[in-house]
């Protein structure tokens, strides 16, 4: 880029770390904490999607307050550590996740990385129409209606032309998440019972039949996918962080986290009076336990519960269509970046909107099976990890990557952990399936 | 800091700059984005890694635990369904 052609990117972008620089300089903790968060929350909170929240309230119907609640902490714990490499990954590297793959194994890896990430962020993309169009019913609003207001939503965020704005707004329609945190003080619960099983991670559910690792992995799948790591490297990259901001990098991810795990333990005690009063609720979708949960905790507690599963599924269409498009663009090297106009970055836009319309219309085909799809999609997600995590650790203990940024023997211990975990539930999930009598 | 100060010029860090502004100063852009263009420099004069056959082993290992998965998915559906 010459001197005399800045282009509209670089001086966003150049703006943004003036005001970072300014913020240092004057010792403005706060205000450069506020500067430098985004990509981690928006991440955490994003990932608190509809077929997450989803998961969440089959867990709180189906097993009330108990293992699940501490369960959830730990698979969030889980989620920071693997998130975390990627803020180090994108400052130290200022290139997305997808661009690295393929520039340090090849093409041929670099494919098999692509169509998993395309798969899973497809399903999960219509999964999150399925929940913008199911909260909105509740409130009567017509399907095309829903999938119509939403693309249009996030066309209004894409099109702010600024990576800042964008990540803002996102912002502003991600805390709503929280929304979750009222749902559930208005279901009265049982204080005792959530001490009790943040304490001693009991009662837990009586033998590990398939259904209990569906949901098992399906909460696993609610907090960590690979989606999760091409987009928040892209935003780091984007939004410009350098090596010194990694420190807030990681308190951005773990306020994330924070947030995140708090509103996924709230609809699991928002949903546990469907247990304690044995509403069979397997098959229930989105509407069905907005209304089952009506006599429990009245009709705006319904309505509030309608909304965030709303609310969740238009802030993860927002992120999950942007990380296809951050993945796009670096593999085809084309302009890929919130900070560019229309113009400058056609290609980038069009996979964006394309993608979101695509799984859009996907809900409005009659007799689509989108219950099924949504609850397997988390699943799907879990299963397609294992690798997602052997490249992430190795491009995070890469020398000619990352230099003096190299994960420590700690970080590395951390990161196989996960790796390990979820590969061995998906294991788990396998000899459910294939030996269907089989209780663990 | 303070180097970073008179790198980056008075008016930049302590005048009210908006976008407009900051696309009128080249030099400022450059001078901000210098890390920035760096590492891109750097990142894209990295090459592939060769792979041994343990790390080979390792990924090829992965991506069957992928196939297999995708499988049993599909048995499961099936059973569903």
């Amino acid at each position: 880029m010459s001197v005399n052609a800045p282009n509209r990117e670089d001086a966003a972008r150049a703006l943004d770390r003036l005001q970072v620089t300014r913020a240092r300089s004057k010792r403005g903790r706060l205000r450069l904490l506020w500067l430098l968060v985004g990509p981690g929350i928006l991440v955490m909170l994003g990932e608190n999607d509809a077929p997450s929240m989803l998961s969440y309230s089959a867990t709180g119907s189906q097993f009330g307050i108990g293992f699940f609640v501490p369960f959830v902490i730990v698979t969030f714990m889980m989620a920071f550590v693997a998130q975390e490499i990627t803020v180090r990954l994108g400052a130290v590297s200022k290139a997305g996740h997808a661009e690295l793959i393929y520039r340090r194994f090849g093409r041929f890896w670099g494919n098999f990385a692509m169509i998993d990430l395309l798969f899973t962020n497809v399903l999960t993309l219509i999964t999150e129409f399925v929940g913008i169009v199911a909260g909105a019913g509740y409130f009567g609003v017509p399907s095309y209606a829903a999938v119509g207001g939403a693309l249009a939503v996030m066309a209004a965020a894409f099109m702010s032309r600024r990576y800042w704005s964008f990540e803002r707004i996102a912002l502003l329609l991600a805390l709503c998440n929280l929304v979750f945190v009222p749902v559930a003080l208005m279901a009265h619960p049982d204080w005792g019972a959530v001490g009790h099983s943040l304490l001693t991670w009991s009662p837990i559910p009586s033998g590990f039949g398939s259904q209990t690792v569906i949901i098992l992995l399906a909460d696993i799948g609610a907090t960590i996918t690979p989606w999760m790591l091409f987009f928040q490297q892209g935003a780091v990259s984007d939004k410009g962080l350098s090596v010194r901001d990694i420190p807030q990098g990681r308190i951005d991810t773990a306020i994330g986290a924070l947030l995140a795990a708090l509103a996924a333990i709230a609809c699991i005690i928002a949903t546990a009076p469907l247990f304690v009063h044995h509403m069979n609720a397997g098959q229930f979708g989105a509407a069905q336990f907005a209304q089952a949960l009506v006599p429990y905790i009245g009709q705006f507690g319904g309505a509030l519960f309608a909304f965030g599963i709303l609310e969740a599924g238009l802030v993860a269409a927002i992120a999950i269509a942007t990380s296809s498009a951050y993945a796009f663009g670096e593999v085809t090297q084309q302009a890929h970046s919130l900070n560019r106009s229309f113009k400058e970055a056609k290609s980038f836009y069009l996979v964006l909107m394309a993608v979101a319309a695509i799984s859009g219309s996907v809900v409005l085909i009659p007799g689509f099976p989108l219950e099924f799809v949504v609850l397997m999609v988390n699943v799907i997600a879990v299963l397609t990890m294992p690798p997602a995590i052997g490249f992430l650790l190795l491009l995070v203990n890469d020398r000619e990557i990352m230099g003096d940024h190299r994960s420590g023997w700690f970080l590395n211990g951390l990161g196989l952990f996960v790796g390990v975990f979820v590969s061995l539930a998906g294991l788990l999930y396998a000899l459910t399936v294939i030996f269907p009598s089989l209780h663990v | 800091m303070a180097t970073n100060q008179l790198e980056l010029g008075e008016s930049a860090l302590l005048g009210n700059l908006r976008l407009t502004d900051v696309c009128e100063r080249p030099d400022l852009i450059e001078q901000t984005l210098k890390e920035h263009r760096n590492t891109q420099g750097r990142i894209q004069a990295v090459g592939r890694r060769t792979l041994g056959p343990w790390l080979k082993a390792t990924i090829w290992g992965l991506r069957v635990y992928v196939l297999f998965m995708t499988v049993v998915v599909i048995i499961n559906i099936v059973h569903t369904v």
